[in-house]
């Protein structure tokens, strides 16, 4: 009897979960400067704003094996001297890790696709479109209110995405740096998204063959993320309205690498979805397919080298573009320098961007970037045809710690 | 003679097994963490200190913790497949294991730390204090295709390897030093590589802490990096 009784209490001791590890939690910041100078006609260009951002990540010890918590706050501020002080929550969330499963619930970004420059098949969050030629991703996405959860097993994942209020992208103010319509217009607001109606949901299933190729396959339904302006005419003014659609959209995207070489793309089609035609600003609507495949080269000599195809089709317009990127670090990465540039096939678009990176020591990092857009072709017009700011420089200091 | 031959293996171990032991020497068990800080000669005020995740052979998960600008820089080995997390991109990009992560120091250098199952081993030579094996990568996109590993003998310690070009000429040197007690044994807490044409050129793999650990598979899938 006693023996049967220390083996249970054997069997029942084995089986208590343990805590986990002690409570951890930890602080990141970035404080930095952003500005950004050019002029275009009459349109001065001038961003002057420091900024900072916290996050903060709390893992609490009390949760038994094999589930692990994690909260994570991220709050990004600025003052723009040039406009107004703004702060927006970047991160509100719990992440719940079991063995196989992911979950994540609150505020956060979203990230799909493989494309560098051109992120056709980044859906998930709408954008921060005040300032186009800003192409820093991790800027410019804008956090949503989602239930992200993934099944992880192997090979295979699934993930599965409900967003209850989908949010519209943030358009440029009339005359702004990063306003991409030809006339000044009053730019209206774009109507408040209502839960339910405007629920946004997906899911992407993704295989790692045998072999390294990585492939996925998606669906999202959303509000639309291209920018598209219907002219009203009001008390004798011209208004633009923002015009917000729900589009589904199904898409692929796919990774391969060979030793030094990496093969990616991402390809997408929204279904009936609004378009405006960047020649004559007529609104179309209809299926909208996009593409960009590319590929990657690393190499000790010549850093990374990217080249990559772009194309969007629809009915009524076909536009094709090629787009390369170098990218290097020297002097034991306390200098980097990246090139990017982009180039119209069939269209006059020609964007080209140059950065300079200068890390002195510690987490300092100082950035300079020269954005060029070129002339437009009113034979060709491509998609920065309209693009108020054509040339700019900028600067950015940011300081981690 | 049957039994002479059994003897004989008994007391000759051969290069299969020594190369077995000798990973053991270098890893605790399937499934561990470690602690690794990379310092470079060009940059040596500003080491790089990363927490690497290890199950089996074939999956490794790589977070970047130091320097700060760094932070999020996290990579993931499953096989021979490389992929870079960029927290300025919020994305996945694929690399590889040859890739440099810091220095003299590759990818593999931290991410991949077995070599049977990699490599198919052949004896060179052996001395009273070691065995020089002569390894060939079983496949490719490994981090090395060719290297020479001096093993010491009675204790299996990895002393030296030198990584070879197609010809077979040296063209890095890696040190395995200041052995101490980690995870429950003796085992090497530095790696020094070296350029072998220009020895100032090198790097230093800090191996500070070891510690065996169950990992949950989500822990080591390409969706879960960011």
């Amino acid at each position: 009897m006693r023996r049967a009784c220390l083996l249970a209490c054997g069997v029942a001791w084995a089986l208590v979960p343990r805590p986990a590890r002690a409570i951890n939690l930890g602080f990141d910041a970035e404080v930095g400067h952003q500005a950004s100078f050019g002029a275009t006609g009459k349109s001065p260009v001038q961003v002057n704003r420091p900024y900072a951002i916290l996050t903060g990540r709390y893992i609490p010890g009390s949760i038994p094996q094999p589930f692990r918590v994690q909260f994570e706050a991220a709050v990004r501020g600025w003052y723009d001297f040039a406009g107004s002080p703004a702060a927006d929550p970047r991160a509100l969330k719990a992440t719940l890790t079991a063995n196989r499963v992911k979950a994540a619930i609150g505020l956060q970004t979203i990230a799909w696709g493989e494309s560098y420059g051109m992120y056709v098949a980044d859906i998930v969050n709408p954008r921060d479109l005040r300032d186009i030629l800003f192409n820093d991703i991790a800027w410019t996405r804008i956090p949503v209110f989602a239930a992200n959860v993934q099944l992880l097993v192997e090979s295979f994942s699934l993930q599965l995405i409900g967003v209850p209020l989908g949010e519209h992208n943030l358009l440029p103010a009339t005359g702004s740096a990063g306003d991409f319509f030809p006339v000044n217009a009053v730019h209206m607001e774009a109507p408040r998204p209502h839960l339910g109606a405007d629920s946004e949901f997906g899911a992407r299933l993704g295989w790692l063959f045998s072999s390294g190729f990585d492939a996925s396959l998606l669906f999202y339904q959303h509000r639309n993320r291209n920018p598209v302006y219907q002219p009203v005419l009001q008390n004798q003014q011209l208004h633009l309205q923002p015009v917000i659609e729900t589009v589904r959209t199904v898409g692929a995207t796919f990774s391969h690498a060979w030793s030094a070489v990496a093969l990616r793309g991402d390809a997408v089609y929204h279904f009936d979805t609004p378009i405006q035609d960047y020649a004559d600003f007529s609104i179309h609507h209809g299926g909208l397919g996009q593409a960009v495949v590319g590929a990657d080269w690393i190499s000790d000599l010549l850093g990374e080298l990217t080249l990559q195809a772009h194309v969007e089709s629809s009915a009524h317009h076909t536009y094709v573009w090629a787009s390369f990127r170098a990218a290097r670090d020297f002097l034991a990465e306390v200098l980097g320098a990246e090139l990017y540039v982009f180039k119209g096939l069939n269209n006059s678009d020609l964007w080209a961007q140059a950065q300079l990176h200068w890390r002195p020591g510690g987490d300092w990092t100082l950035t300079l970037r020269g954005d060029l857009l070129g002339p437009p072709n009113a034979g060709h017009r491509g998609m920065f045809a309209a693009m108020r700011t054509r040339q700019r420089l900028s600067t950015w200091v940011s300081w981690e710690f | 003679m049957l039994a002479l031959l059994c003897a004989l293996a008994a007391v000759w171990p051969d290069a299969n097994d020594i190369l077995a032991r000798a990973d053991a020497v270098r890893n605790p068990a399937d499934s561990y963490v470690m602690r690794a800080q990379i310092t470079s000669s060009d940059n040596p005020s500003l080491p790089s200190l990363f927490e690497v995740a290890i199950q089996g052979n074939e999956k490794t998960l790589v977070k970047t913790l130091e320097p700060k600008r760094d932070r999020g820089r996290n990579l993931l080995m499953l096989g021979e497949e490389v992929w870079a997390y960029l927290p300025n991109l919020e994305r996945t990009v694929r690399v590889s294991l040859a890739q440099r992560l810091s220095g003299q120091a590759a990818n593999g250098d931290i991410s991949r730390m077995r070599w049977s199952g990699d490599y198919t081993p052949r004896m060179e030579r052996e001395d009273n204090a070691a065995w020089t094996l002569r390894l060939t990568a079983k496949r490719k996109g490994l981090t090395y295709d060719r290297l020479r590993v001096w093993v010491e003998k009675q204790t299996y310690r990895p002393l030296k390897a030198e990584l070879l070009t197609d010809g077979g000429r040296p063209f890095k040197l890696a040190i395995y030093t200041h052995y101490r007690d980690l995870a429950g044994a003796l085992r090497p807490t530095e790696i020094v590589l070296e350029d072998a044409e220009d020895p100032q050129q090198r790097s230093s793999i800090e191996i500070l802490a070891m510690e065996q650990r169950d990992l949950p598979a989500a822990l080591f899938h390409l969706r879960s990096l960011q």
